[in-house]
């Protein structure tokens, strides 16, 4: 059975650190993934979904029963979910059969061996975690996770230890179990590759706070906010000062204020934004490298303190001083409060 | 049920340590005529008290400097160096601890004058060198050797040595800490050397006569005094061992790191081995043999030493001391036993939840044992509570073990608190979303990670047990132990079959924890 | 009530000594080497679980009276072996004695029983000098007396315990009512004009002479017989055997029932069987060579160890010593120093 998420107004206090108040909701079987640079909350939040935080305020409802509403707690064991640690977080003195057995009491062994060998670990079975590669213990964090038949599971950051050749075959595991129980995942990640692959619909936070959330479309395709379109999509967001009257000045030029735009603002260039441009119609940069791909040749340029993607016919060499154009419109964003709602 | 543990836990260092602690501190403000400061008043005047404080001091920080150069060169020279069988004299290092003070004292005063101040502290010294070499060595396991090669890259081998002091300093000064709280506290070693003639006195010695003189012709200050002088003395000892502790907590987190690079010795290769043969030579390979020579009738001049005179004393041994021997070894036991299952709900609570907790546990290693002993009989020889039961708690085994307890708590609490805390959290809470009894998570969980800890605490509380003099001579119920009646039969000359009891002793102290060890094919570093 | 509790009770029972199905306990100052096989013999003789407790040797007797006065609201024993007499008076005076008249006790002669039968002494040491034969071969030049001390002949050669506990402080005390305070106090101040050796125990005096580093010392005969059967050169003076001098001092061993300790039927059997003439006998034999002070009990058999009526005695007042044991320790606790 699957179990539907509901969180209104949580805040959760850590030390001097505060999150929230936030405010989401994922279905029964969505995938939602929280994203956010490190200290922005997210495995607080994961903590606190978990039961392993308190609720300072606001309500996390799953299904129908309430998880936490700042007075009353359910504890982790009751709450019917389960998670996947960072770095595994196994038991060491246990076999990954006893794995299985403990997390789930009355799992059968073959039951086990059978979920064993759905995560490829059926040769392992006997073996314990300090044998196994990073790979492997994260598919056995996942066997225990999901062998009490849990409605939700949680994911913290699932792949940060596995190797990059590692990487793809866990992504396949989890999707394939998941979509197989119909269960309800919410991962914490700073990886956009890995958001993108788990999730269907994304909260990206910053130092505590919601930035903003939705389906990931959406957000990748149009990001309210400078720093969603840094995070999901890679952009430079260059810093402008405002200068008499609605204009605002960049190192492109002066341009006009968009109408109803916040106080900070940032010009956001996303990869391809920036041309080549005959010396002394721009701003001056220095080229970094060159990507892979030949038309148009795509160079990696630093420009003040900021990396930006510039598109060329020709590549020049490293160190190279060139000049920048953009070649469209400007592109102007608050940088971490969304002007829509 | 999940906290029962714990409170019992806590009970016990409320009952064992806290409440007589705190009668002892009342009864000196609590005269036969009611509440007075007589005694502390009295205490400027007790120029005995204060004499004896003073060279306690002298005598810790003398032998201190000792344990410090025997136990550190010992580590520095066996840890990650090519010094010729490194491998097998580095663990050995903590070998020295299975010997009791006592038995250090013998072997010196055996070859050489022991009367005066310097054979005090370097015979301490000696007893003593094994908390320092093990800390150091662990330290010296600790530190990263990667963090160690990129000093040696940058600023050459010398300052690269200097630099590895430097991240090895708060093990180096927990070994010297507890070295000097030993020192301070011992009772024993002091008052065997008044047998050959010592002419000054220390305030664990000032506060066992005092308390064995209460009853005759003491008045109340009189009494209380040299247990006021200590008072203010075991509070700074606690200060220092709550800074010890911060030191550590604040030391860097030493889960996987690369070990040392074998580090080239040169010319001194072979004259370095000097350390490593000093330090077990002194700590024990001298003890022994001088036992070795008392149980063959080295201390008697009517007859040679001879193999049948040693079976003499060996028969003598048995008839004399083989029940105390045994009482040793059961109390020894028990002590361990309870320790650990004392220290292993206090470990986790002061790791996760309660980081004063570890303060709390060390407390009695701030107590000379004497003081501890003298605090316990105080609050239970007369208590309604332990009366109520039927028995005589006071004068059984079960008091005994429960007094020792008290005394050793700290070494397995701080080792177990400082296991739990490498171990990771999130492992931990892994098993708090399993729908298991807590006891299910303690005992298969949380409770197998620590079993190397908790047996290398056992074994250490073991010999620490086996090898007290101090409290088995204050404690009724601990009266009838090996070492005291050795304490007591040198006083009356009874040197041959002392060495042999000794010697078995030794045997037991030694084989009682290997034997497990290697049955379960564990090495000796492990316990060290 | 609750499992975990009836648990901790049944396991707080388990490691209880149970007094009230046990015999009676002892408190002994004896040597324990001299007094463990004596009891354990008695105990199996008389069927009785005899619970024994020693006195630690740096306590000096006075460890066990401080627990007896300690324990006197809930005595813990039954009979106390004291190694020496003025404690166990004390413990009279102090109330805690309960009389009982021992058969086994009706030859022991009258000075050495209490008229009150609160105790009865046995078995004792004599306060001797002991001698390095090494350094002193002639017999003529060795000390004859305890003035000797104070003599400046033997100045800084010849050493004694402080008397601050033990059979020392019983002696000194002794010796102030016998000498009188002003003599004594001139005795006192001597030991220090004359560099006298003041150790911290007749052990210690004796090692000290036994090693060769002293000519002579008090101590007791029981030290003085185990270096001697070790072998060393030494030998035994009883002082002040010349016409009108004081005597040697004899402090016997002493029992005594505890009022209201543990056993009581028991515990008077086990008197009897210690004050039975065999112990004396058994105590003369072993390494700490008592005097019997019964006539006819066979005595040690070193001859230098003299039996009673062989030698002067000093005549010393029990009660006196006993009364005034406290006050004096309190002052040579400061005038002696730790």
């Amino acid at each position: 059975m699957t179990t539907s998420v509901a969180v209104v107004d949580l805040c959760v206090h850590r030390g001097s650190f505060q999150l929230g108040p936030l405010t989401f909701a994922v279905p029964s079987g969505g995938r939602l993934a929280v994203v956010g640079p490190s200290g922005s909350g997210k495995t607080t939040l994961l903590r606190c979904l978990a039961g392993f935080e308190p609720a300072a305020s606001g309500t996390i409802r799953l299904g129908d029963a309430i998880a936490d509403d700042g007075r009353r707690r359910l504890p982790p064991d009751r709450r019917g979910l389960g998670l996947v640690f960072q770095d595994g977080a196994l038991w060491p003195q246990m076999t990954a059969l006893q794995h299985l057995q403990f997390a789930a009491p009355g799992l059968a062994a073959d039951d086990a061996l059978a979920l064993l060998r759905r995560a490829g670990l059926e040769a392992r079975a006997n073996d314990r975690p300090g044998t196994m590669s990073g790979g492997e213990a994260q598919r056995l964090g996942l066997c225990r996770a999901l062998a009490p038949g849990p409605g939700l599971l949680l994911l913290d950051e699932p792949l940060r230890s596995v190797d990059v050749h590692q990487r793809d075959g866990l992504v396949l595991l989890l999707r394939t179990l998941a979509d197989e129980r119909r269960l309800t995942t919410i991962l914490v990640t700073h990886d956009r590759d890995e958001a993108l692959a788990l999730a269907t619909d994304l909260v990206v936070l910053r130092e505590g706070r919601m930035v903003e959330s939705g389906p990931a479309q959406d957000l990748l395709q149009r990001p309210a906010t400078a720093f969603t379109a840094a995070f999901l999509l890679g952009a430079a967001c260059l810093p402008v000062s405002a200068t008499d009257g609605d204009r605002l000045s960049t190192p492109f030029g002066t341009f006009a204020r968009p109408p109803g735009a916040p106080g900070d603002l940032r010009l956001v260039l996303l990869p391809g934004d920036v041309d080549l441009a005959p010396p002394g119609s721009g701003p001056a940069g220095r080229i970094l490298c060159a990507l892979p791909g030949e038309d148009p040749v795509r160079l990696r340029v630093a420009l003040a303190d900021q990396i930006v993607e510039a598109h060329a016919r020709a590549a020049p060499p490293a160190g190279a001083e060139v000049t920048l154009a953009l070649r469209a419109a400007p592109r102007f964003l608050p940088w971490h409060e969304p002007t829509r709602p | 049920m999940t906290r029962l543990p714990l409170l019992a836990a806590l009970l016990f260092l409320a009952t064992f340590v806290l409440l007589p602690l705190g009668g002892l501190v009342v009864a000196t403000v609590r005269g036969p005529d009611g509440w007075t400061l007589a005694a502390w008043a009295a205490l400027a005047d007790d120029r005995n008290a204060l004499v004896q404080l003073a060279a306690s001091l002298q005598l810790g920080l003398a032998a201190t400097t000792v344990s410090l150069l025997l136990g550190g060169l010992h580590a520095w020279v066996t840890v990650g160096r090519d010094l010729p069988g490194g491998g097998w004299l580095g663990p050995l290092g903590v070998a020295p601890l299975v010997v009791p003070p006592i038995f250090v004292a013998m072997g010196f005063a055996d070859i050489a004058p022991a009367a005066g101040f310097w054979p005090c502290a370097l015979l301490l010294g000696v007893a003593h060198a094994p908390f320092v070499a093990v800390l150091a060595a662990r330290g010296l396991r600790g530190v990263d050797g990667r963090a160690y090669e990129a000093a040696w890259l940058l600023r050459g081998g010398r300052r690269a040595e200097l630099w590895l002091l430097r991240a090895i300093a708060p093990e180096l000064l927990a070994g010297c800490l507890l070295a000097f709280l030993f020192t301070l506290a011992d009772h024993g070693v002091p008052e065997f050397l008044t047998v050959k003639g010592k002419t000054w006195h220390t305030y664990a010695e000032g506060l066992f006569a005092r308390w064995n003189r209460r009853a005759v012709g003491t008045t109340f200050a009189e009494l209380q005094s040299p247990i006021v002088a200590a008072l203010p003395f075991v509070a700074g000892l606690g200060v220092l061992l709550w800074a010890a502790l911060r030191l550590r907590a604040q030391g860097p987190d030493r889960g996987v790191v690369q070990p040392l690079p074998r580090r080239p010795l040169g010319r001194w290769r072979w004259p370095a081995l000097l350390a490593p043969t000093t330090y077990l030579a002194a700590g024990i390979a001298l003890p022994v043999v001088v036992l070795a020579r008392w149980a063959l009738g080295s201390a008697q001049r009517l007859e040679p030493m001879s193999l049948s005179f040693a079976r003499q004393s060996f028969h003598k041994a048995i008839d004399q001391g083989l029940p105390d021997l045994l009482h040793s070894l059961w109390l020894a036991l028990g002590t361990a036993l309870l320790v650990v299952l004392l220290a292993l709900p206090l470990a986790r609570a002061a790791a996760r939840r309660q980081p004063l907790l570890d303060l709390l546990c060390a407390l009695p290693a701030a107590l000379p044992a004497i003081l501890l002993g003298i605090a316990l009989v105080r609050a239970f020889h007369d208590s309604p509570l332990l009366r109520s039961f039927g028995g005589d708690f006071y004068a059984g085994w079960g008091f005994a073990v429960c007094g020792y307890a008290a005394r050793f708590l700290p070494f397995a609490a701080l080792t177990l608190s400082a296991q739990v805390r490498r171990q990771p959290v999130a492992a931990e809470e892994a098993g708090l979303l399993v729908a298991r009894p807590p006891w299910a998570r303690a005992v298969r969980l949380h409770l197998p990670p620590l079993l190397p800890a908790a047996w290398t605490a056992a074994v250490v509380v073991f010999v620490l047990a086996l090898r007290e003099l101090d409290l088995a001579v204050v404690l009724p119920a601990a009266n009838a132990t090996a070492v005291r009646r050795l304490a007591n039969a040198v006083h009356f000359q009874h040197e041959d079959w002392s060495g042999v009891i000794a010697l078995l002793l030794l045997a037991i102290a030694v084989l009682v924890p290997l034997l497990p060890s290697l049955l379960a094919g564990r090495r000796l570093r492990s316990l060290s | 009530m609750r499992p975990t509790t009836s648990l901790a009770l049944l396991l707080l029972a388990a490691c209880s000594a149970d007094a009230a199905s046990s015999g009676p306990t002892i408190y002994v100052a004896l040597d324990q080497q001299f007094s463990e096989p004596v009891l354990n013999a008695f105990a199996a003789e008389l069927q009785i679980d005899l619970r024994q407790r020693h006195d630690t040797e740096g306590a000096k007797t006075v460890g066990l009276v401080s627990m007896l006065l300690e324990e006197r609201d809930r005595p813990r024993c039954s009979v106390f072996w004291n190694n020496e007499l003025a404690h166990t008076v004390r413990l009279a005076q102090a109330g805690l004695l309960e009389p009982y008249d021992s058969p086994s006790a009706r030859d022991v002669p009258a000075p050495w029983r209490d008229p009150q039968h609160r105790w009865t002494a046995f078995a004792a040491r004599a306060r001797i000098l002991i001698v390095n034969t090494e350094l002193l071969p002639d017999r003529a030049t060795w000390p004859t007396s305890y003035a000797d001390l104070v003599d400046p002949r033997w100045k800084g050669r010849c050493g004694i315990a402080k008397p601050r506990t033990g059979t020392t402080l019983t002696h000194f005390t002794a010796l102030r009512q016998v000498l009188g305070e002003e003599a004594f106090a001139r005795f006192l101040d001597g030991l220090f004009a004359n560099d006298v050796k003041l150790l911290a125990s007749n052990g210690a005096t004796m090692r000290e002479v036994r090693d060769g580093k002293l000519a002579w010392a008090f101590t007791d005969t029981d030290d003085y017989h185990v270096a001697r059967q070790n072998g060393f050169p030494v030998a035994c003076v009883f002082p002040d055997q010349h016409e009108g001098g004081i005597g040697t001092m004899l402090i016997p061993n002493s029992v005594a029932l505890i009022k209201g300790g543990p056993d009581p039927v028991h515990a008077r059997r086990l008197v009897d069987r210690i004050l039975a003439r065999e112990t004396e006998a058994l105590l003369a034999a072993a390494a700490g060579a008592q005097i019997p002070l019964r006539p006819g009990v066979q005595g040690p058999a070193d001859p230098a160890i003299r039996p009673v009526g062989s030698f002067r005695a000093m005549a010393w007042d029990v009660d006196w010593t006993a009364a005034n044991l406290g006050r004096c320790a309190q002052e040579w606790d400061r005038r002696f120093g730790p």
